[in-house]
């Protein structure tokens, strides 16, 4: 049985979560000035810079006297500590403690246990409590153990007590948020009675290093006996905010053993030993055309600032035959461990000539995709150490479909579009390029539009040197041979414009279908099929006209409307 | 290999995804070599008016017109779209393309390559005596858009110089023996 969590529902511990796990994070999310003024405020009210005194209460009592550990915030402090105004009473719940435990230095505590038996009564179920007494902590420099008494517990065959404790390692001031820390916990046992046996039983304690959400980080569990006790040592950052726990098990002969109290002590060294580190941590896009600037970002552990680090880039994909990227080049880390290198792909002039002679040569397939390796390393005491982008969970630095057509333009060297004009392709017909993207300028409602004008259009059909008027059907079909073309298959093509209003999804090819109609012809119905020339599509050319300039096309040559060698009426727009 | 290629058969039906779908009907696609047939099915109900009396459909290459439906014609500039109609001018009009049957329309092109392009089909109203709904879509058609490729340049600068090499090899050898 474990008794977990109990002590973390105040409103105040969850804004100090907050603040702690803001300072865990990397520099873009550690606490604001603002922030780490409160905390350092904070700080110095309950710990007031060195070994306050402060009277406690559990129950509206004054029980003991109470000195946090770690004070001068260099230490451990309890969590609960870091809402408790000085000389206010204390709140429960705090540290628990039953009533054998020597470490308070107050008043006698009442027992609160809530079953099993009396001190020196054959041994129990026994619940931890709630607080009945504060606990006498030492405090000692850092470095050195600070102890202090928690989860009181008596034991019996078979039961573990604990009580998780909330526990900070606080800062005394900013900077030394999410500094690294090496932290020692010990526990033992002492006091233990044993009327009638002689022997010692199996005590177990544990340590359970848990975060907020209660999730073990590291944990360590000690056989200890009456007079010896366990350790358990692991990393953490100052600012974190964690639980602990000592679970006291007793495997106990006839007759009982009680363990009089369990302490738990715990050490803080600062700047342990650290092995150095980098890993590249931010990149401020994942997709890019080869104009725009790309930083990134490395974090750097165990080594002063302004470590040097020296970043390479490598072309893969559609830049893998490409060389004279930036290699080796050096930046320093700030004083938050933090280096930074910016890169513009288009500053490689070999990048240049490669893309505007070989990707600019027409094609009826999508362009692969430019991709880039970034590489971080530095050297520490002749041992290199290196970080790639593509060992880590920032994702590939490779263009999306997106930009591997807007990389077409800077290919042509033609206007790039920007990233919201680029939509989803609207379907065959509409988009003639060979992408599931596309630009558009209103070519769906320029299409519909210019199908309302043609049909119903009035024309008029010479049959047998007659002329006869008649008009469009309501449901003539118009196809569309062409629509928006991306660069490389409007040169595929044929197209030697590459800025072309295709290009710029504001054209469209059209073609009428054949249609037929009746017409009378001397007092006699007739169906007559409307020829495509001389009357369909002048008809086309002229509703057309109506969104934009028309033109009578054979291929991409401008032919006069309703002659034999036209097969598209070509619109283009604004 | 060539006549590997001539002997696969594709089939492909156009679905009825696009444009107007207000006549109900649908075109099957099979290529052979350089062989395109294309068959045209008038799925409306057995008792509805609309009869189909024009094909349209676009192509890209250069193509011949092998079969016509009897009783129908078509306008081609033999590149770029085919025009099939039904010739039939007066009522009952009996060579257009009753509901649940089909016709088939055959071309052939010295380009096996093919694109998606579109077509449609248009109906006549055998009752009110006029223009019916149509039915627009894409199909594969012949495409002789063709442009190599560079890395098929490539390997066929490799190819040439392969073959440009062989005899110097072959004269090499015998020199050699």
């Amino acid at each position: 049985m474990s008794f977990e969590g109990h002590l973390l529902n105040r409103q105040a511990d969850r804004r100090e979560t907050t603040l702690s796990r803001k300072a865990r994070g990397r520099k873009s999310s550690r606490p604001t000035v603002e922030m780490l003024e409160e905390r350092a405020l904070m700080a110095s009210l309950v710990f007031g810079g060195g070994s306050i005194a402060a009277m406690v209460s559990g129950g509206g009592q004054i029980y003991a006297d109470q000195s946090p550990i770690g004070v001068g915030a260099e230490g451990l402090r309890s969590f609960a500590d870091a809402e408790f105004p000085i000389g206010a009473p204390f709140e429960p719940p705090f540290f628990a403690m039953n009533e054998f435990g020597p470490q308070h230095s107050g008043a006698a505590i009442d027992t609160k246990r809530s079953g099993g038996p009396a001190y020196g009564g054959d041994p129990g179920t026994l619940t931890i409590v709630q607080v009945t007494s504060a606990v006498g902590i030492t405090s000692d420099p850092l470095g050195s153990y600070n102890s202090f008494g928690v989860a009181g517990t008596q034991s019996s065959e078979g039961n573990s007590y604990g009580a998780a404790i909330p526990l900070e390692i606080a800062a005394d001031t900013p900077d030394e948020l999410g500094k690294p820390v090496e932290i020692t916990m010990a526990a033992g046992i002492s006091g233990i009675r044993s009327p009638s046996v002689g022997s010692v039983g199996n005590y177990r304690i544990s340590f359970n290093y848990k975060d907020q959400g209660g999730d073990l980080i590291s944990g360590g569990e000690g056989q200890v006996d009456s007079v010896t006790s366990g350790q358990v040592t692991f990393n953490a950052v100052i600012g974190d905010v964690f639980q602990v726990s000592v679970l006291n098990q007793a495997s106990v002969p006839a007759g009982g053993y009680f363990a009089r109290s369990v302490f738990l002590s715990v050490r803080m060294d600062k700047a342990p030993t650290i092995n150095p580190a980098i890993n590249i941590d931010y990149i401020s896009t994942s997709s890019f055309i080869t104009t725009d600037s790309i930083e990134l970002g490395a974090s750097v552990t165990g080594v002063p600032s302004g470590t040097q680090v020296f970043w390479t880039v490598q072309g893969s994909g559609a830049a893998a035959d490409v060389s004279g990227f930036p290699t080796n080049v050096v930046t320093t880390t700030d004083a938050d461990g933090v280096a930074t290198f910016r890169f513009t792909p288009s500053d490689n002039q070999a990048l240049v000539t490669n893309r505007r002679t070989v990707w600019s040569q027409g094609s009826d397939k999508q362009n692969p995709a430019i991709c880039f390796q970034v590489i971080a390393s530095m050297n520490v005491n002749g041992k290199r150490f290196e970080s790639r982008l593509s060992d880590t969970n920032l994702g590939d630095l490779k263009q999306d479909e997106t930009d591997c057509l807007r990389q077409e333009y800077y290919d042509y060297d033609i206007p790039v579009p920007a990233r919201s004009e680029v939509v989803p392709s609207l379907g065959l017909g509409y988009n003639a390029g060979n992408y599931g993207v596309q630009l558009s300028v209103g070519l769906d409602a320029r299409y519909n539009a210019i199908l309302a004008a043609y049909r119903g259009r009035q024309v008029t059909v010479t049959i047998a040197g007659q002329r006869y008027n008649t008009s469009i059907p309501d449901n003539a079909p118009v196809t569309i041979s062409s629509g928006y073309r991306n660069p490389q298959r409007n040169r595929y093509v044929g197209s030697r414009i590459p800025e072309s209003r295709h290009t710029r999804g504001s054209a469209l090819d059209l073609v009428p279908s054949l249609v037929q109609v009746i017409i009378m012809v001397n007092g006699s119905s007739r169906r007559v099929t409307l020829p495509l020339h001389e009357v369909l599509y002048p008809a086309l050319q002229a509703a057309a006209s109506t969104q934009g300039i028309a033109i009578a096309e054979q291929g991409a040559r401008q032919v006069p409307v309703g002659d034999l060698r036209e097969n598209h009426i070509h619109v283009g727009w604004q | 290999m060539r006549k590997g290629i001539c002997f696969a058969a594709l089939l492909f039906t156009a679905l009825v995804s696009d444009a107007e779908a207000d006549l109900l009907a649908h075109l099957t696609f099979t290529q052979s070599g350089s062989t395109f047939t294309y068959t045209l099915f008038n799925d409306e109900p057995l008792a509805s008016p609309n009869f189909i009396s024009l094909f349209h459909l676009e192509i890209d290459a250069p193509v011949s017109i092998i079969e016509t439906p009897a009783g129908w014609d078509y306008a081609t500039d033999d590149v770029t779209y085919i025009d099939w109609f039904s010739t039939s001018f007066e009522s009952p009009y009996e060579y257009d393309l009753a509901p649940g049957a089909s016709f088939t329309f055959v071309i052939e092109s010295a380009e096996e390559a093919t694109e998606f392009l579109p077509f449609s089909a248009s109906a006549w109203d055998h009752v009110v005596d006029t223009s019916g709904p149509s039915y627009t879509d894409f199909v594969l058609a012949p495409s002789g858009q063709a442009v190599p490729e560079p890395s098929s340049l490539i390997l066929l600068g490799i190819g040439s110089l392969g073959v440009i090499a062989y005899p110097r090899r072959t004269e090499q050898v015998a020199r050699g023996r």
